[in-house]
């Protein structure tokens, strides 16, 4: 029984999402049900005793050295119960004019989530808890999952924020879709939290169709509008193509092994390449499987043979839903990719491989970058800028193994693991979110204002919002990778581990292409702040707390490129970490 | 020739057959029911390999299931008066045949080279459901991707009632 908690609570975090899912739902259809006051009031007055005793015993249990103790599972319980609570609280006083009801829950529910994982962090960056394999070792606690789970918490929060703002949210017959909206948000990012914990084939498959699945909803969200429906089509065809691919890959991975877990089979194509058991024909058939699984990944993270999708469902999208794409989505799937090539990346045929994704970034980032030029849409030209950062960031994965040729026989051979690679993608990753969500609220409240999100429609929009507008040109900025913001740290260092891997070529793809980049970037600078001069500018209801969501993240930016060397260490540890696979 | 292999080659014929006639049948229900047939032999091919769960649960699935569901929504939808376009069938089949020599192909160069690794798994005995059931509620099996699948089941029919549903009156 013990070990049952000890798993319960590496998974606290998802738990609460989970919990926080059903409170929605809940709260959906009971608000739709007729008046029962009396109910809400009893609920409310038990629910707050049963917290507060909660809260006490909790704090006591946790004191003492709890981790096998059943007790040590009260915050997850104790999280559930204040969501409850507040739900009750704000139903009970605001039935009517609750626009921001079932936002404000979800953000609840991600920040206690937020509060389990930041315990279960410090016990794995303290060296507590060495044994991190949970579940019969479907997922792995180890610190890669917990920062990209912080990084996933931290991206759903932002969304639901902006979905608060969200103007078809809000108005029209798009206000009702905000429950289901909301439940397909949480439902991705569990998903997402689940995809980079996973060490097993399956599994993976599960998580990623779960974040899958709900990310198809959300785009096609938006009812009445023909782009959001398109949007839903387009990805969800493409998508099941590629977990088509995907699982082929992974089919031949189980033939080839006959394990699921990723040690097995590191282990086993170890001992055959070490008995001289790999041929040419096993070859090519793990070649295959590699390759084929790497599809799936690659279409997640919009690499460029798989990028189609990206800017059609970037557009359609409800914009908070392009927002998690860019940032969440991304995040989860470079999450276990790292993983997957940690583990996969010089046994067989891992090598060739590598190379190819050498390739694949220099297209992907030159693609995205040329593409992005002629866009006049503003979230269109965003999808290709985040095709573009797909390459930067693919260029750190590359860098993960030192590739050797020799050269009598031609054959390559991965070397050691280089940390830094890994560290590099994990950090431009955390910028990427910072500054992307940052980006797409600045998208929100701008198109709040116009209703349009063409760079046309924003001339001049800076002077009427100057804070909005000023927050902008520093994510643009961390965007292109000027300093002092955080994504001239992260190119920094992703070029830093290319270089130490030997992809001087690559670095100078990607420097030329981040001097593409400003020529777009500048653009949307230009169109804010030296264009047009019309009527006053009228602050939307609310903006108060948006626009200081958009200075927070702003600040972070700039935090980041100033103060890197906190999170540097972090994730230098998260990289060492990976070593001992 | 012995009775397995007889088996093998009936099954094979009707699931080859299932699926031209599913390619290219004239009517749309006939190739339905054509993709029974297609689907029932793989279910065949289970139970000659001793998967007699993984056969249960494609005929529950994929016949009594998927196929329904493609029989209401042909039913449901307007008939199309257009001829199928044979050109695009032709077309259509082109991967497939692609495909299938790619199969053959890797199946000779892979002869006897599936698992090097190890021996295959020995077969299964008689209580296959009951170790599909203790693995699926088992903590240390499958127990966390059990429950998550119930999850996105849960998340996705409410989005996906949503999606489909019609467009909500304005009032409300």
């Amino acid at each position: 029984m013990a070990d049952y908690f000890r798993d319960l609570i590496a998974i606290g975090p998802e738990l609460i999402l989970c919990g926080t899912l059903l409170v929605v739902l809940l709260v959906d259809l009971w608000r739709a049900g007729r008046d029962r006051a009396s109910v809400w009031w009893i609920a409310l007055i038990v629910t707050f005793v049963s917290c507060l005793a909660m809260v006490q015993i909790g704090s006591l249990y946790h004191q003492a050295e709890a981790k096998v103790d059943g007790m040590a599972l009260l915050p997850e319980f104790l999280a559930l119960a204040s969501v409850y609570t507040l739900v009750t609280v704000c139903e009970s006083y605001y039935r009517g004019r609750d626009d921001w009801l079932l936002g404000t829950i979800v953000l609840i529910g991600t920040a206690l989530a937020g509060y389990r994982l930041w315990d279960l962090g410090v016990d794995v960056f303290s060296g507590l808890d060495q044994e991190t394999a949970y579940w019969g070792a479907l997922i792995e606690g180890d610190g890669l999952a917990i920062f990209l789970r912080a990084l996933g918490l931290f991206t759903l929060f932002f969304c639901a924020l902006f979905a608060i703002f969200y103007k078809p949210f809000l108005k029209g017959i798009n206000r009702n879709g905000v429950m289901e909206w909301l439940l397909c948000l949480i439902g991705a990012t569990l998903g997402g939290m689940f995809l980079v914990q996973t060490t097993n084939l399956l599994f993976l498959f599960l998580a990623l169709e779960m974040m899958s699945l709900c990310s198809y909803l959300q785009a096609g969200m938006l009812k009445g509008d023909r782009r959001s429906a398109e949007a839903g089509l387009k990805y969800v065809l493409y998508g099941s193509m590629a977990s088509a691919f995907m699982l082929f890959g992974f089919s031949l991975l189980y033939a080839f092994t006959g394990e699921l877990n990723f040690p097995a089979i590191r282990e086993i194509l170890i001992g055959l390449s070490a008995d001289g058991a790999i041929g040419d024909a096993e070859g090519l058939l793990l070649w295959v499987a590699i390759l084929g699984s790497l599809t799936g990944f690659a279409y997640k993270i919009s690499a460029v043979p798989f990028h189609f999708w990206t800017p059609d469902v970037y557009e359609g999208s409800p914009t908070p839903t392009t927002a998690f794409l860019a940032a969440g989505s991304k995040a989860f799937s470079f999450g276990i990719l790292i993983r997957f090539v940690v583990l996969l990346g010089d046994v067989g045929y891992g090598a060739r491989i590598l190379e190819l994704l050498a390739w694949v970034a220099a297209l992907t980032m030159t693609y995205g970058n040329l593409a992005a030029l002629r866009q006049s849409n503003l979230k269109r030209l965003f999808a290709y800028s985040s095709i573009a950062h797909a390459g930067y960031m693919l260029m750190g994965i590359v860098a993960l193994f030192v590739i050797t040729k020799d050269t009598t026989s031609g054959q390559l051979t991965a070397g050691s693991l280089n940390v830094d690679g890994a560290k590099a993608v994990l950090f431009y990753l955390l910028a990427y979110a910072i500054m992307n969500l940052g980006a797409f609220g600045v998208l929100i409240f701008l198109a709040n204002r116009t209703g349009s999100e063409e760079i046309a429609d924003i001339h001049g929009m800076g002077w009427k919002a100057p804070m909005v507008g000023g927050t902008m040109i520093v994510f643009l900025l961390s965007l292109t990778g000027v300093p002092p913001t955080a994504g001239f740290f992260g190119k920094y260092y992703l070029f830093v581990a290319a270089i130490q891997s030997g992809y001087g070529w690559l670095v100078v793809v990607a420097g030329l292409n981040t001097v593409i980049s400003l020529v777009y970037y500048f653009r949307i600078a230009k169109a804010l702040f030296l264009r047009g001069e019309e009527e006053a500018f009228v602050e939307i209801q609310g903006g108060k707390v948006f626009s200081l969501a958009l200075l927070f993240l702003a600040l972070l930016t700039i935090y980041f490129g100033i103060f890197a060397g906190g999170a540097t260490e972090l994730l230098q540890e998260v990289g060492t970490s990976l070593q001992s696979r | 020739m012995d009775t397995l292999t007889l088996m093998f080659l009936l099954i094979a014929t009707i699931t080859i057959a299932g699926s031209l006639i599913t390619l290219w049948s004239k009517y749309v229900v006939h190739s339905v029911f054509g993709l029974m047939l297609a689907l029932l032999g793989v279910a065949g091919f289970y139970v000659l390999l001793g998967a007699d769960f993984l056969a249960v649960t494609q005929i529950v699935v994929y016949v009594g299931g998927v196929l329904v569901l493609y029989l209401f929504g042909i039913m449901l939808t307007p008939p199309d008066r257009a001829e199928r376009n044979v050109k695009l069938i032709v077309f259509c089949s082109l991967p497939a045949v692609a495909g299938a020599m790619y199969l053959i192909g890797s199946a000779r160069a892979m002869e006897g080279k599936w698992l090097p690794g190890k021996e295959l798994p020995p077969p299964p005995g008689k209580h296959l459901i009951h170790q599909v059931g203790h693995s699926f509620l088992d903590k240390d099996q499958y127990l966390l991707a059990f429950e998550l699948a119930s999850v996105l089941l849960l998340v996705v029919l409410v989005g996906a009632v949503y999606i489909a549903r019609r467009r909500w009156e304005a009032s409300e």
